[in-house]
């Protein structure tokens, strides 16, 4: 799978995002906290690839997928897409402005079994698609949706039905067919292939490189499985309680994580093949609930490393000890804990 | 994959007409309306006509109902009556229907403001005991079948904007809806080509249920004397006759087979109301029948002393 | 080896609509004691099914058609199938010589009551103790679960609780008795997978130090291969393949399990090969009648596989698979179907 990345010029960037969510409380409903989603998140993606994030409950990397769909407004931070002459601000823009980038930026979600209109056959909800996004008439129109039809491997003919008659693997086929029918340049997946059979998660895998290697689109992956995100994704980023802990190539994993967390996570799922191989970290107790947020590094009150400075100061992401520019780390540790 | 394209609503339609209870309804609204559209063709009297030598006759052949004090046909006079009666049911439930749903619809998608002071506008209006409400409206207006109708929508628009305001709110959760958002749907696209439709099952059973309670109203109304005049027959009014004691004991035709009508009609339409509810919510059944399902299971699993004689 | 439950030739059926769907299949099993069977497949396969049908609490629409289902210990065999359904026999099987553990926490457990006090429902109704008595094993056995603060644990509801500590509430209430089989049905597809180690590290302690017998139900199959001793394979209601976790997972020989293995990308797949994959999706029980389940979607089917019973093959050290085309050596033929397209 060949990926066009020219390092110096990002698709999409986003800069500090934080997402708070106020919890109120008490008889005169005042704020009492914030839910920190999303802590002070920085991710550039690039031009035909994918980039799989993945993460625990409470990771914030739902929360992110709608970010950079801008289905919400972020609470601080800058969303900044490239429309074709450098990155522009992609938040509260215009109408004109927002159907634009959102012609380019594409979501599909986690349950299939909802995300058509119940009362609308598939074949007129992608059509609907097209028309509020461009001037085209009925044969081009149809001509498209052929085409999104036939990269997803779905006859034509099936379109005059109705959501329910269709499965949920054939439900997320045409979702992607729907995102697909206007030529996004992005498409950020939700978890979109959790809710089905893991013969069919593999039929919609394969399905999503094939469509990267024809069309060069991008890919935000969000999944909790690490070994689906290493398979799909050329660059992994693993998030924790709202922030991004580790970004690194796909290939450097299982054995080039560097994170305490990263680790821990991959000493835990289980796999068929890795036994006695794997870097033992064994977590104890839960994620913290995002109201109460550690300060400092949001891993240190588990972390078997934690230092003093871990509890006083977050860390930033910066170039990990492999020396490849594109891992990155947000870690105090110096050197990663080898060997545990 | 089944071959035949089934619409959800043909598949509702099959559904309903499975359902007894609401098949036995369908039967009698049809043919009380076919009665009373055809009112002229089936009595032969005028409603209006007085014959002053066949006052307060009892049923006979010539008058299948009998005649009142003045000499009208009661046959023809329930046939005329039906037909306003339920011109006023259908007509005031629909118009309170249609402004419930367009003020709910608002209320529940755009939330925030709007929504908060069309819920407090609901609740004055709900304050008040819709009979004051009618009351005080009808001193205001004066009396007559439109008027009537105007007055029940416009006091009975609350109910349905709830309803209409609480799926809104539980829809706009739904995946789909995220979906246009993301796509960049407008917000009216949204409402109208996609929300509504998906709200119209409660709507419908709504408008059933409404048009029921809206006859009975107008009944007690023009029983009252304060709904429609007796210059133009209603059900209500030709019950108005049995305020005198007098008419209950002796007259009894004058006022049983405008009750029966009522009764008949009423019943009818609250069967296929409760048919149609079966039948369009079929969600709301299925997912609690899991639940209690997964609950009871494990109950029966652990053997808890509740369930010793299951 | 001593089994402490075996399935034989179990069929079940349930009554939908006007029509009987056949929603297990021949079904043999055997769990030795102190042993880890998984059962594994996808959606549709049967293997919940199995785990009611064992308990007996299989939905008012279903029943066992025939076979038979034998619980033993120390000398003594039940037929679990044979006893009523809510009977005193039955009733005191469950929870008290066979626990189990759901999936959905949350409608499990019930939500108006504290937790403490549904573990020691559950002890009171088999031991006969009292509240008291009940109390302290119910604290002490939260303690050994990993459930912080038990005394004050024991009086929270279960909403207070995370998915991981509401499974281990669950998993108090199923061994609080001392069952000496557990049947667990997915009881961390819901939960995060540092939770799921957490958790299934528990039991296996539970294995090993209790010597209890486990029935895992999953679909999981990197899972299955960290905590088996055997694994069976079902596919719409058949057991397809049954062996012990090496014998299935290294030597698989249903297409099938193959072709499920292959599914599931490892933390070491070479990126650069396509998930071989099964085409079409599983079909309803009533679409099946004949010969093999997965005739329709097999690369090595042929037009017998689709209309004669299909052998069961035993090979060495109790392998068992149910295939048409694999030879006396284990072997399948060079595969003929390129894959549908749907």
């Amino acid at each position: 799978m060949s990926s066009k990345n020219d390092l110096t010029k990002p698709l999409y960037r986003a800069k500090g995002i934080k997402k708070h969510f106020p919890v109120t409380g008490g008889v005169l409903r005042r704020i009492i906290g914030q839910v920190k989603a999303l802590d002070g998140v920085d991710l550039e993606i690039f031009r035909g690839e994918t980039i799989s994030v993945i993460g625990e409950s409470g990771c914030g990397k739902t929360t992110l997928g709608r970010m950079l769909a801008v289905l919400q407004k972020p609470t601080d931070g800058e969303l900044s897409f490239d429309f074709g002459d450098g990155l522009k601000n992609v938040v509260g823009l215009d109408r004109t402005k927002e159907m634009a980038f959102r012609r380019r930026v594409q979501m599909i979600f986690q349950d299939p079994y909802t995300s058509f209109n119940p009362r609308q056959r598939v074949g007129s909800a992608i059509d609907e698609v097209l028309q509020v996004h461009g001037n085209m008439d009925p044969d081009e129109r149809f001509s498209r949706i052929k085409e999104s039809c036939e990269m997803v491997n779905m006859r034509v003919e099936y379109l005059q039905r109705y959501p329910h008659e269709f499965s949920g693997g054939q439900r997320q086929r045409l979702a992607i067919a729907r995102c697909l029918a206007i030529k996004p340049e992005l498409i950020i997946a939700d978890e979109i292939v959790s809710a089905l059979d893991v013969s069919i998660q593999a039929q919609i895998i394969n399905l999503l490189r094939e469509i990267q290697s024809e069309t060069g689109l991008s890919f935000v992956f969000i999944t909790h499985d690490v070994a689906v995100a290493r398979y799909v994704g050329h660059r992994i980023a693993v998030m924790y309680l709202g922030s991004i802990v580790e970004i690194l190539p796909a290939e450097a994993l299982p054995g080039g994580a560097e994170h305490p967390y990263t680790i821990a996570l991959l000493s835990a799922v289980p796999d068929m093949n890795l036994q006695g191989k794997k870097k033992q970290i064994a977590l104890q107790g839960e994620v913290p609930s995002p109201i109460d947020a550690p300060s400092g590094c949001a891993f240190s009150t588990r972390c078997p490393f934690v230092m003093d400075i871990c509890r006083l100061t977050r860390p930033t992401l910066r170039l990990a000890h492999d020396g490849d520019p594109s891992h990155l780390i947000a870690c105090h540790l110096e050197k990663p804990p080898i060997g545990v | 994959m089944n071959e035949k394209v089934t619409s959800t609503s043909r598949l509702l339609l099959n559904n309903f007409v499975t359902n007894v209870a609401g098949m036995c309804g369908l039967l009698v609204i049809f043919l009380v309306i076919t009665a009373a559209i055809f009112a002229e063709q089936i009595s032969g009297y005028d409603p209006n006509l007085m014959d002053g030598m066949s006052t307060s006759l009892p049923p006979s052949t010539d008058h299948l109902m009998g005649t009142d004090q003045l000499g009208r046909d009661v046959f023809s006079r329930v046939l005329y009556g039906g037909r306003n009666s339920i011109l006023i049911g259908i007509t005031a439930s629909f118009f309170g229907n249609l402004i419930g749903t367009v003020l709910g619809a608002i209320a529940g998608y755009l939330g925030g403001k709007i929504d908060t002071l069309l819920i407090r506008v609901s609740e004055i209006f709900m304050t008040f005991p819709q009979l004051v409400l009618v009351l005080i409206f009808v001193t205001f207006m004066g009396q007559g079948v439109s008027n009537v109708i105007i007055i029940f929508a416009i006091t009975g628009w609350m109910t349905t904007l709830r309803l209409v305001r609480s799926e809104f709110l539980s829809l706009r959760e739904e995946a789909f809806v995220e979906a246009d958002r993301a796509f960049g749907f407008s917000k009216t696209r949204i409402i109208f080509r996609h929300l509504l439709p998906n709200t119209m099952s409660p709507i419908v059973v709504a408008f059933t249920i409404n048009t029921a309670i809206y006859i009975i109203a107008e009944a007690g109304l023009s029983f009252l004397g304060l709904g429609v005049p007796v210059t133009t027959p209603t059900w209500g009014n030709l019950l108005s006759a049995a305020q005198a004691p007098v008419v209950v004991e002796q007259y009894w035709w004058l006022w049983v087979f405008p009750a029966v009508a009522i009764i008949t009609f009423v019943t009818g339409v609250n069967f296929v109301g409760d048919g149609l509810r079966d039948v369009l919510d079929p969600r709301q059944r299925t997912k609690s029948k899991s639940m209690t399902m997964s609950a009871t299971l494990k109950e029966k699993f652990f053997g808890s002393r509740r369930q010793a004689n299951d | 080896m001593i089994n402490i439950l075996e399935l034989k030739d179990v069929n079940v059926s349930f009554a939908v609509e006007s029509s009987n769907l056949h929603i297990l299949r021949d079904v043999s099993l055997q769990v030795p004691r102190g042993s880890f069977l998984c059962i594994v497949g996808e959606s549709g396969c049967g293997k919940s099914v199995t785990a009611q049908a064992i308990v007996q609490l299989l939905p008012d629409n279903g029943r066992v058609d025939s076979g038979s289902i034998k619980y033993f210990e120390d000398g003594k065999t039940t037929e679990l199938n044979e006893l009523e359904k809510f009977g005193t026999q039955m009733r005191s099987f469950r929870g008290a010589k066979i626990g189990m553990i759901f999936q959905d926490t949350l409608s499990s457990l019930n939500p108006a009551h504290r937790v403490g006090r549904q573990v020691a429902e559950t002890l009171r109704q088999h031991l006969k103790l009292s509240k008291d008595e009940a109390k302290v094993r119910v604290i002490e056995l939260f303690r050994k679960l990993g459930i912080p603060d038990p005394e004050r644990r024991y009086n929270a509801y279960p909403h207070e609780f995370s998915g991981g500590m509401r499974q281990r509430v669950m998993i108090a209430i199923a061994t609080i008795c001392e069952p000496d089989l557990v049947i667990a049905d997915e009881p961390t597809t819901a939960l995060d997978v540092t939770i799921q180690a957490q958790i299934m590290t528990l039991l296996k302690n539970l294995q090993k130090s209790a010597g209890k017998s486990f029935i895992l139900i999953t679909h999981n199959m990197a899972l299955v291969s960290e905590v088996a001793d055997h694994v069976a394979v079902m596919y719409l209601g058949r057991v397809v393949e049954y062996g012990s976790v090496n014998q299935v997972l290294r030597s698989p020989r249903h297409p099938y399990t193959q072709a499920l293995l292959q599914s599931v990308p490892s933390l070491e797949a070479d990126k650069k090969i396509e998930l071989k994959t099964v085409d079409g999706q599983t079909p309803s029980p009533a679409d099946v009648t004949t010969g093999c389940e997965f005739a329709e979607r097999c690369i090595y089917a042929i037009e017998t596989c689709k209309n004669q019973l299909i052998p069961l093959l035993t090979f060495e050290g109790n392998h068992q698979v149910r295939c048409n085309r694999i030879d006396e050596n284990g072997n399948l033929p060079k595969p003929n179907k390129v894959g549908i397209n749907v």
